[in-house]
């Protein structure tokens, strides 16, 4: 999976990079607009694109026509929050606009939505010694199936696409079971030490203090 | 009602009220006129008959000798002159003329001789006896009448009398003692000529009244469109469309009216253009330091949380903590800034004082001193101990943005130029330089000519900004000369 950053803000294209590396994403960064079209040119083999509005060289809008010839998804990743800009991003084709200041959990989130849309997104994923099948929910460790209830399956399965990340309770409530209640985290915490069980993942479903659980290879 | 129709309508009314008061003093003049001439038509007839029977009067004539001459005298009299009217009833039915039609017999005046006998002495009741008399009109009657004696020499005493439906004049004479002859004249005519006179005068009125209603109807209809216009202007002007404005026809007061409208027009749009061009740039300003605080917190908070959920490599950490201080760091210059920028916006007057400028440059370069080392770049400071009205510290700011600029834009190696003559100080550098395009908007807040270069420089696109307020609190003008390759200069001038 192969993400193109194009960000003129060196610190964000970092923190950007630093956090799709740990979820298992390779990724590019140009700090100018006209170079990054440049260079695809020669290379477009991207599943997505994380482009700025405001840009050196050409912007945002300019490269999203580009990305289009190129069959390249894009996400929009910017600090212009007016109507007028995310209805000219979305209109013009670009598949998420996320307005800075972003989570970086939500980032990912939105990504991996936008890959599942444009079925990039592989129906197996591997972690560790397990062969997650999203397709037929099913999981195998060692190539031997191992049997979860549906809603373990969904825990392990974002776990799994985020892994390396830190996860909140509330989040996986969240993103697992369609909830927004605060109160109800023992149902992730019990779910979780199901998945550690059954799976024998007590040393990488790690415990983070304060922020959730984490999926560590 | 509006202005025309009220207009109009008094108008009409001030018309109608002059007419009909010439009217009322023409037709009492008329009146008098018509009744005097009247009344000398008659008396003169009266004077040529009565002369001519005194003279025909034989002195050694007897009464009864008069009394038949003057019985055959006045039938013959009466031969000669009636032609139409039938005397016995004339009396009755000689103003039932229409005067409408305006008939010309009545123009000229009917005439009736009346003579008595009467007996010598005048206490005697005995009733007068008549000679010749041929209208209903018994002497009693005549003899009623309240007689006015008339200026003529002769002795002749005149009456009006009113009988049946016209009025007559009566002249009356005694011949001789005891011949009493009346003169009855018929005067109706005179009222007639009035009525048509009235008519005529009426008709005459009514139709000025209207041509003149008509003629002010169209004149208030061409004065009062421009009103109308104006009317319509200021409505679209309410509405926001600033930019209308009023043909100019003539040079009356309503043209003058529409000239000044123009002028408040002109005003108002300049100053409503004003006002949304400092609210843009205000939303302006607002946006960019939205967008400059957006970045360093998008960043602080991202490598923040990543930190605490991402697991990061320890190179990884470390790079994560870096970033979060260099974001700091960069805030922190950003608010110093803006607070320096508030500040100087509220701040009404400096206090000047003269201030040589070899101060000021001294300060400049030691605070430049380091950036200037790290690129290997010289600064020549060229003063003859000029001395300007300045606030010091404020000035220093000025030329540290400015040094610090050049050098951002100076290779390593190159020089840069502070120097100060007659009224002016100026920087010079031997850089890039600023496309001719952007030069007129560098002076404005968050304006960077080359973003991700001067980011990494750590700029915020201020300084200019900040000197530019600097040298206007000054009364400086600031001005910027600078090719593309070859390097900028910027010139202070002091006044």
């Amino acid at each position: 999976m192969k993400i193109l950053i194009i960000e003129d803000e060196k610190p964000i294209a970092k923190l950007i990079e630093m956090n799709l590396g740990a979820a298992n994403y390779e990724t590019q960064i140009y700090y100018d607009g006209a170079e990054a079209a440049e260079a695809l040119q020669q290379n477009h083999s991207y599943d997505l694109a994380l482009l700025d509005v405001m840009l050196p060289g050409m912007d945002g809008f300019e490269l999203l026509e580009i990305m289009k010839g190129y069959e390249i998804p894009v996400i929009f990743l910017t600090a212009k929050d007016d109507l007028f800009s995310k209805v000219q991003g979305l209109k013009g084709g670009a598949e998420d606009y996320i307005v800075k200041p972003f989570e970086v959990l939500e980032l990912l989130v939105r990504i991996e939505k936008v890959l599942e849309r444009s079925n990039r997104m592989s129906s197996v994923v591997r972690v560790l010694n397990m062969e997650i099948n999203f397709e037929e929910h099913t999981v195998r460790q060692d190539g031997r199936e191992v049997l979860l209830k549906p809603m373990e399956f969904n825990l392990l399965a974002v776990l799994a696409k985020n892994k390396n990340i830190a996860i909140s309770r509330e989040k996986l409530l969240k993103l697992v079971w369609g909830v927004d209640f605060v109160g109800e985290t023992r149902t992730v915490d019990v779910h979780i030490g199901q998945l550690r069980k059954k799976l024998g993942l007590s040393d990488h479903i790690k415990t983070v203090s304060k922020m959730g659980y984490r999926l560590e290879e | 009602m509006n202005i025309r129709t009220r207009i109009i309508w008094i108008s009409c009314l001030a018309v109608l009220a002059a007419a009909l008061t010439s009217d009322l003093l023409l037709w009492l003049l008329s009146r008098q006129s018509f009744r005097s001439e009247a009344y000398l038509k008659a008396l003169q007839e009266t004077y040529t008959i009565t002369s001519q029977i005194e003279q025909t009067f034989g002195p050694n004539w007897s009464l009864e000798m008069k009394e038949r001459y003057l019985e055959y005298y006045f039938k013959s009299l009466k031969n000669e002159q009636s032609t139409s009217a039938d005397e016995s009833v004339i009396a009755d039915t000689a103003s039932q003329y229409s005067w409408f039609f305006g008939s010309s017999a009545h123009s000229s005046s009917v005439g009736y001789n009346i003579c008595f006998r009467t007996a010598g002495d005048p206490s005697t009741k005995s009733q007068p006896q008549e000679i010749y008399n041929h209208t209903n009109i018994t002497a009693r009657e005549l003899a009623a009448l309240d007689y006015q004696s008339t200026q003529s020499p002769q002795q002749l005493a005149y009456a009006y009398l009113d009988h049946g439906q016209g009025r007559y004049i009566v002249f009356k004479k005694e011949l001789t003692s005891n011949l009493l002859y009346y003169r009855i004249a018929d005067i109706s005519y005179v009222k007639a000529k009035m009525n048509r006179l009235t008519f005529y005068m009426g008709l005459i009125t009514l139709v000025l009244a209207l041509l003149t209603s008509a003629a002010l109807f169209l004149i208030l209809r061409r004065v009062f469109r421009p009103l109308q216009e104006l009317d319509d202007t200021a409505g679209q002007m309410a509405q926001g469309r600033y930019d209308r404005r009023v043909h100019i026809r003539g040079k009356d007061e309503i043209a003058r009216l529409g000239t000044s409208f123009n002028h408040m027009a002109e005003a108002v749009e300049a100053r409503t253009l004003s006002l949304e061009q400092s609210e843009q740039k205000k939303t302006l300003f607002m946006g960019n330091l939205t967008h400059e605080l957006k970045t360093p917190m998008t960043a602080i908070s991202g490598y923040a949380q990543t930190l605490l959920s991402t697991k990061l490599r320890p190179e990884q950490q470390e790079e994560a903590l870096l970033y979060i201080y260099e974001e700091c760091t960069r805030l922190e210059r950003l608010s110093r800034k803006m607070m320096k920028l508030l500040e100087l916006d509220q701040e009404t007057s400096l206090e000047l004082t003269p201030t040589n400028v070899d101060i000021i440059f001294e300060a400049a370069a030691k605070s430049c001193a380091a950036i200037l080392q790290q690129k290997q770049i010289e600064l020549i400071r060229i003063s003859h101990g000029e001395t300007f009205l300045m606030d010091a510290d404020l000035m220093t700011d000025a030329l540290i943005n400015l040094v610090d600029n050049a050098v951002k834009a100076s290779r390593p190696g190159q020089k840069i130029q502070l120097r100060a003559y007659d009224h002016c100080i100026e920087v010079t550098d031997e850089g890039q330089g600023i496309p001719q395009e952007e030069q007129e908007k560098i002076l404005e807040p968050f304006y960077m000519v080359d973003k991700s270069r001067s980011r990494q420089n750590g700029g915020a696109g201020l300084g200019l900004a900040l000197t530019a307020l600097i040298a206007r609190h000054h009364s400086i003008s600031m001005s910027i000369e600078s090719r593309e390759g070859k390097g900028t200069k910027i010139l202070l001038q002091f006044r």
